[in-house]
């Protein structure tokens, strides 16, 4: 079953894991979920570019190398994200995004 | 390097073109060029012209002539040529219109300063030097005539340059109507002479080219008639009349000095006017085959010569002198033609071009029509000028002089020629007394240094021209100028008596074109006019157009129409529904986006396989 699987199974995912991210961030009012969202959306580019290092044999590591940089980037990222929710919530007191429109 | 300067002249001709191409695009989109660089890149034109005429005449006395030629048209075994044609004429005539041009824009630039329109007027003066080159160095027929028109057509838009006034914009207008008089008459004999060669010339290809013009004129002259001969003549040599302001047209010389006077300088005395002259010797192959018109040529230029001066003498008007003196001054040249005497006619064309540039100049330095000071004095320069038009000094003098060696044969000839020589002292000398020195104006730089150029170029040529003697024509001439100033002192205004009214008037013959010719044209349009009346009064005529009003009204409406209403309609719709797409929320643009994107990913992936599966195999 498991050596059935090939490079299009990877795509796929990463694919439904894209289109997953981008109707939530367009479809969700909470600030957090369109947070995890984004999330989604970087965690399928990076299940695309694992998958293209693990299948084209003249990329090397070079594939892994750039998804070890991108769960760096997306943690100070989501580090900062947080805080700027924070700050915002703080003055509104809510965290429905369409209060936030004259930031 | 031997013949470097005719092989390369062609970019010299058409640099003034491209000048005038791009200060019009410049004034197209408004871009400002500062006017010391319009006026550097045009006196580089024409300091070029200079040198590259001076080099292919020197090559043209060394090597012979040269000639490129393309075809423009071909239809069977008629060709019509374009191209350069370079021989001792057209390399004199250049370098003569490349150094007035020179020495004009030089005086322009200063005297037109105060001239809004500044870019304009440049444009214009290098669309002149293309056009003059471009009938200059023609090798047939056919471009002279282009090259004719559009010389025409600069002269009307620099007649008309302040267009803002009606009496010069009137002014330009009748100046063109009487040149087309002469262009349909040239283009008339031409068609007549491509008709002949297209009939008659056996095998060969009708290109009416000046290097095979003796061929031509034996084959017309062996297959016409002698009075139609003449008339063909006739027809050619009325256009070079009527450029050269001959005696019934001259009347247009008089309105073109409505001009600025640098334009009066440069096209109505010096180059463009001579261009009659130039063709004349051009077509002078044709002209030999018959004696009639060769006389008819002498007479009438010695007729000019004769009228003119007299009207010159009763002129107020210092402009109108010089144009009337220009009048009578190219008639001794077309005189000179008619006897057979080119190098004469050539020689005095250069000149008077450079004596009566000087004149012209040396008027305006003290006279510009852009200062506030309207009253007329005339500078010192104006006046060395005038002894070498009257034949009293330099250059002038030698031509007067050559002028009496060739009209030997004939006594009546040269007893005509000594009277237009006394009458020419009488009219400069008597414009000189009339009209005060000037004194305490300083004239810009650049006006004082063309017009000493000028001088020094008529005092050079002195020596240039064989034959000074103090002969006839000299003592003619200085009895001339002692009678002027008798007049002078004697009636200081002569506005008074019959003969000074008929003479000032130039013998009312513009009065005549106005009066009866003009009129004349109103009656036929008045005739036109009741035809036209009476054919759109007939009731069937009436019914049917209405008819046909009604059915093209329905076409437009149905057909032309509709679709465009179609548009409108489908357009008010889209808007008015894609209006609701407009939602002030990121989110929504944000869902836009990433559609768009994917349309457009998908498409190109779906070319990229497309072009992959199919046309692989080609590359």
């Amino acid at each position: 079953m498991l050596n059935n699987i090939g490079i299009y199974h990877y795509l796929i995912l990463g694919f439904i894991l894209f289109l997953t991210g981008l109707c939530g961030v367009v479809l969700s009012r909470n600030i957090i979920k369109i947070l995890i969202s984004i999330e989604f959306m970087l965690t399928a580019v990076n299940i695309n570019f694992t998958t293209f290092g693990l299948h084209c044999k003249n990329l090397a590591f070079d594939g892994y190398i750039f998804a070890l940089f991108y769960i760096a980037a997306g943690a100070v990222e989501l580090a900062i994200a947080l805080y700027i929710f924070y700050a915002m919530y703080r003055e509104k007191q809510t965290s429905n995004i369409e209060d936030y429109g004259d930031v | 390097m031997s013949e470097f300067f005719t092989d390369n002249l062609i970019w010299v001709i058409l640099y003034p073109l491209w000048i005038f191409l791009l200060i019009g695009t410049a004034r197209l989109f408004a871009i400002r060029m500062s006017k010391k660089l319009l006026t550097l890149i045009t006196l580089a034109g024409s300091g070029l012209g200079i040198i590259f005429s001076c080099g292919a005449l020197i090559n043209t006395f060394l090597y012979g002539g040269k000639e490129f030629v393309f075809t423009f048209i071909k239809i069977q075994n008629f060709l019509l040529q374009l191209g350069v044609n370079i021989d001792k004429l057209s390399a004199v005539y250049m370098l003569l219109l490349f150094t007035i041009s020179f020495i004009i824009q030089l005086y322009a630039s200063s005297y037109m300063s105060r001239e809004p329109k500044y870019y304009r007027f440049f444009g214009y003066l290098n669309l002149f030097n293309f056009a003059m080159c471009f009938l200059l160095t023609s090798p047939n027929l056919f471009q002279i005539y282009a090259g004719w028109e559009l010389v025409g057509l600069v002269s009307y838009l620099l007649i008309g340059f302040q267009y803002v006034n009606p009496v010069k914009s009137k002014a330009a207008v009748k100046t063109f109507i009487i040149n087309r008089i002469g262009d349909t008459a040239l283009l008339a004999g031409i068609l007549c002479l491509i008709y002949i060669m297209w009939t008659y010339s056996v095998p060969g290809v009708v290109t009416l080219d000046f290097s095979d013009f003796n061929i031509i004129s034996s084959i017309v002259y062996a297959h016409t008639n002698n009075f139609t001969f003449f008339i063909l003549c006739l027809l050619l040599f009325t256009g070079a009349m009527v450029k050269s302001a001959q005696f019934p047209f001259h009347t247009w010389l008089q309105d073109a000095m409505n001009a600025p006077t640098p334009v009066s300088a440069l096209i109505h005395s010096a180059t463009m006017v001579a261009a009659g002259v130039f063709l004349t010797i051009k077509l002078l192959p044709l002209f030999t085959l018959s004696r009639e018109i060769l006389l008819f040529i002498v007479i009438l230029g010695m007729f000019t010569a004769l009228f003119c001066s007299l009207c010159a003498i009763c002129q107020n008007n210092v402009k109108s002198v010089l144009a009337y003196s220009t009048s009578a001054n190219l008639g001794l040249m077309l005189a000179a033609v008619g006897c057979g005497n080119i190098d004469l006619a050539v020689i005095y064309l250069i000149v008077h071009g450079f004596i009566k540039a000087a004149l012209f100049l040396s008027y305006g330095m003290t006279n510009n029509e852009y200062a506030e000071d309207k009253s007329i004095t005339l500078p010192p320069s104006f006046i060395i000028a005038s002894f070498a038009l009257a034949g009293l000094a330099f250059a002038g003098l030698n031509c007067k002089e050559l002028f009496f060696e060739t009209f030997k044969q004939n006594t009546f000839l040269r007893i005509e020629f000594l009277l237009a020589a006394f009458m020419c002292a009488v009219y400069i000398f008597r414009l000189c007394c009339k009209y005060p020195l000037a004194t305490g104006q300083r004239p810009h730089i650049r006006e004082q240094i063309s017009v000493w150029l000028l001088l020094l170029i008529i005092t050079a040529g002195t020596f240039a021209v064989s034959g000074s003697q103090l002969g006839v024509p000299f003592w003619t001439a200085f009895a001339g100028a002692i009678t002027a100033v008798i007049i002078s002192i004697k009636a200081k205004d002569c506005n008074e008596g019959a003969v000074t009214k008929i003479c000032g008037g130039g013998f009312f013959i513009d009065r005549f074109y106005t009066k009866y010719i003009y009129s004349l044209y109103g009656k036929l349009a008045d005739t036109a006019n009741m035809i036209d009346s009476y054919i759109s009064n007939n009731k069937l005529l009436l019914y049917l157009s209405k008819k046909a009003v009604a059915i093209a009204e329905f076409i437009e409406k149905y057909i032309f129409e509709a679709p465009v209403k179609l548009c409108v309609i489908c357009t008010k719709f889209a808007s008015r529904e894609l209006e609701h797409a407009q939602t002030k929320n990121v989110q929504t643009y944000i869902a836009y986006g990433a559609l768009i994107a994917g349309i457009i990913f998908t498409a190109i992936l779906l070319t990229y396989t497309f072009v992959i599966n199919n046309l692989g195999g080609i590359g």
